[in-house]
């Protein structure tokens, strides 16, 4: 049987400052694993809720992006952030700002 | 040393009010924040103080023996509010606060469930308080009703105790299940019930002896689950011992927070079901777990869902290096109708793993197969959850004759004892049937129908399934379980924990229907060459006909919030046309 380590999470470790694009390729890997649909289906204007996932599946994917990205949210970024689009902008312009702690109600 | 006997006290409000005189500045509860660093805490005349205060504020509006739904966000403001029903003789309904970023979801079953116990106060607190009130206003029945904002009270009052908080006759709390049709039913659980269940917890799990030693346990169970609510927040105040909690968002987002505060605060009893354990197991490194030290973690509780061997596996490799040792697993078995416990086994010690045959399952009886790593399809792992405890009664029904069933034979598991709660709330007949079953018909101890099967072997006991997810084709019983397991193993798109095995009535009786769900197929997936493999090879496994296959999208069946699959409500949905075949996107190519 394998040994469990953090490539688990099937995916290298995030870039230094990834880009928009990166961030929305990874999302859009998450949600097409999670629903079992090719990445082509996956919309990233719509909004993340709604697509399927439950409320436990939700935290468990903030929590895997805090740790691709090396992280935290002090909130749920969903809330303001909730399609993939406008996630992978806002927090690629916070982590291009060099921030760690990311306040998703202070864009 | 003789055995610590029952608390002398009457209800978990009298502990309370001993622990607050007797070791006012005793650490009871520290609160961990999102990052594990300390937050919140309070000693133990804090939290009476806090309880005093608000029960002289619902003394002002309420009267005893009224339903106060507390609705509260992660966090220890919970605590004080419970308590303070007790004190003021008012019933705590505990109930899950609409989400914020889904705000829909939860509305409908919080307007149920207030118009089931016709909550006649709402009480809310915390730093969210105001989050929660505006998140509650599309929730109809809660109009007109006055709320009570906790963390707002100011005056300590002297008073504030009710006699009612001293019958031990008198309802605590209702806890609440979902049930299988959404229909959700408050288990009525008096103070009697609660220091019977309360005392049984702490003599399995040696909390005495721990609490007496200063020694903490850690939890993240939410208030509003009866696991976190009677194996955490209120063991905690009978034993006396700190407890270290943190919200279940922290441990679902950051698993590694829990596990640290264990090695940390050197926890000795924490636990959760299944999905918590594979979680740490997939999601820390190496080198986190490296860093901790598991060895003071004796007593890893695995409930509330069937207890999975290769979760136990699984964790105890991954952790060997922290020092975890899987005989620290203590698996259990108890459900919200008998307030939360009904059996557990000996502490630190392997928890006693079987493996039955299927073909005997079939017919209510345990063949015991010696090889453990034998043919999925042929024999079923079980993992033992202990027997009963003090003066309850465990037993192994004929449901139909109301018998009891010699050793292995599968049957109910019925259980009487003073931790049997007193029924469902405003439901006579349920409760009737329910709570007050008896041996034979005619008996004159009244049990509890958990609805649950499983036997006894070696005088521990296993649990096989639900009664009412059993499919019954020509006198043979057939676990649903074994069946899906069947069809799972057909193609790695049909994944394993995603499908569903149930009858429906036909024309022609009870017909077997089997909806799955699809996962990243292969480009040659084909729907109907697929199922009709799933036909044939139910048909030589179990001798059963399958009536109709239906393949669904993944995430698309109804699950519990821990992963787990929901048959009824799939059986509902395919009822009523709601379940949308499969359909892949570009068609095989022939």
């Amino acid at each position: 049987m394998t040994t469990p380590s953090a490539d688990n999470l099937d995916l290298p470790p995030a870039p230094k400052s990834p880009s928009a694009s990166e961030i929305r390729e990874w999302l859009v890997t998450k949600l097409s694993e999670a629903q079992g649909t090719p990445p082509s289906e996956i919309r990233t204007d719509a909004p993340l809720i709604g697509m399927g996932l439950d409320s436990m599946q939700f935290v468990v994917l903030v929590g895997e992006m805090e740790q691709w990205l090396g992280c935290r949210f002090t909130d749920n970024p969903l809330i303001d952030y909730p399609t993939i689009d406008t996630l992978a902008d806002f927090l690629a312009n916070q982590l291009a700002q060099g921030k760690t702690l990311i306040d998703p109600t202070q864009g | 040393m003789a055995e610590p006997s029952m608390a002398a006290e009457r209800s978990m409000a009298e502990i309370l009010r001993r622990r607050a005189a007797a070791s006012p500045d005793k650490l009871a509860f520290q609160f961990l924040l999102s990052d594990g660093a300390e937050g919140p805490r309070c000693t133990y005349v804090e939290l009476d103080r806090q309880a005093r205060s608000i029960a002289t504020a619902l003394r002002r509006i309420t009267s005893p023996g009224e339903r106060a739904l507390l609705l509260y966000a992660p966090g220890l403001d919970f605590i004080p509010a419970f308590f303070g029903c007790s004190y003021a003789g008012v019933i705590a309904v505990p109930a899950y606060p609409p989400r914020p970023e889904q705000p829909w979801h939860g509305v409908e079953g919080l307007t149920r469930l207030t118009l089931d116990c016709r909550a006649g106060v709402v009480l809310t607190g915390g730093d969210y308080a105001a989050d929660i009130e505006r998140l509650c206003r599309p929730v109809a029945p809660l109009d007109g009703v006055p709320w009570l904002d906790t963390s707002d009270l100011t005056s300590a009052a002297r008073g504030g105790w009710s006699r009612e908080a001293e019958d031990p006759a008198a309802i605590s709390h209702l806890q609440y299940t979902s049930g299988s049709t959404g229909n959700p039913k408050g288990v009525v659980v008096s103070h009697g019930n609660l220091m019977h269940n309360e005392y049984m917890i702490a003599l399995c799990s040696g909390h005495f002896e721990t609490a007496a030693a200063g020694i903490c346990g850690v939890g993240w169970l939410p208030f509003q689950h009866d696991l976190g609510l009677v194996a955490g927040m209120l063991q905690a105040v009978y034993v006396g011992g700190p407890l270290v909690l943190m919200s279940p968002v922290t441990m679902l987002q950051r698993p590694y927070v829990w596990l640290e505060a264990i090695s940390r605060y050197r926890g000795y009893t924490s636990g959760g079901p299944n999905f918590a354990y594979d979680q740490c197991v997939r999601r820390l490194s190496l080198e986190e777990r490296a860093s901790l030290d598991l060895s003071c973690w004796k007593v890893a509780g695995l409930g509330a869902e069937p207890v999975r061997v290769a979760t136990m596996d699984d964790f105890a490799e991954a952790f060997e290096v922290s020092g975890f040792r899987r005989e620290a697993f203590y698996p259990s078995y108890g459900l919200a109708e008998g307030t939360l416990m009904v059996a557990g086994g000996d502490r630190e010690t392997q928890p006693p793993v079987v493996a039955v045959s299927t073909a005997a399952l079939e017919r209510n009886e345990v063949t015991v197969v010696s090889d453990t790593a034998a043919d999925a399809r042929l024999a079923r792992t079980l993992v033992g959850c202990g027997y009963a405890w003090l003066d309850q009664q465990v037993l192994i029904v004929d449901p139909t004759a109301r018998t009891p069933l010699p050793p292995a034979r599968i049957g109910e598991i019925w259980v009487s004892g003073p931790s049997i709660a007193r029924g469902y709330w405003n439901r006579p007949s349920d409760t009737q049937e329910t709570f007050q079953a008896r041996l034979n018909g005619v008996g004159e101890v009244p049990f509890l129908r958990t609805g649950d099967l499983g036997f006894f072997h070696e005088g521990e006991l296993f649990i096989t399934g639900r009664l009412k997810d059993v499919l019954i084709v020509r006198g043979q019983n057939h676990y649903p379980h074994d069946i899906e397991l069947t069809v799972q193993g057909l193609d790695p798109a049909l994944r394993s924990d995603a499908g569903a095995a149930f009858q429906t009535e036909g024309d022609a009786g009870e017909r077997l229907v089997i909806v799955q769900e699809v996962l990243r197929p292969g480009k040659t997936f084909d729907a109907d060459a697929l199922a009709r493999r799933v036909r044939q090879a139910v048909a030589e496994q179990h001798g059963i006909e399958v009536h109709d296959v239906v393949f669904v999208r993944h995430t698309t069946l109804p699950k519990t919030t821990s992963g787990k699959i929901q048959r009824h409500a799939c059986k509902a949905a395919y009822e009523a046309g709601r379940l949308i075949p499969y359909v892949p996107k570009e068609p095989p190519r022939l």
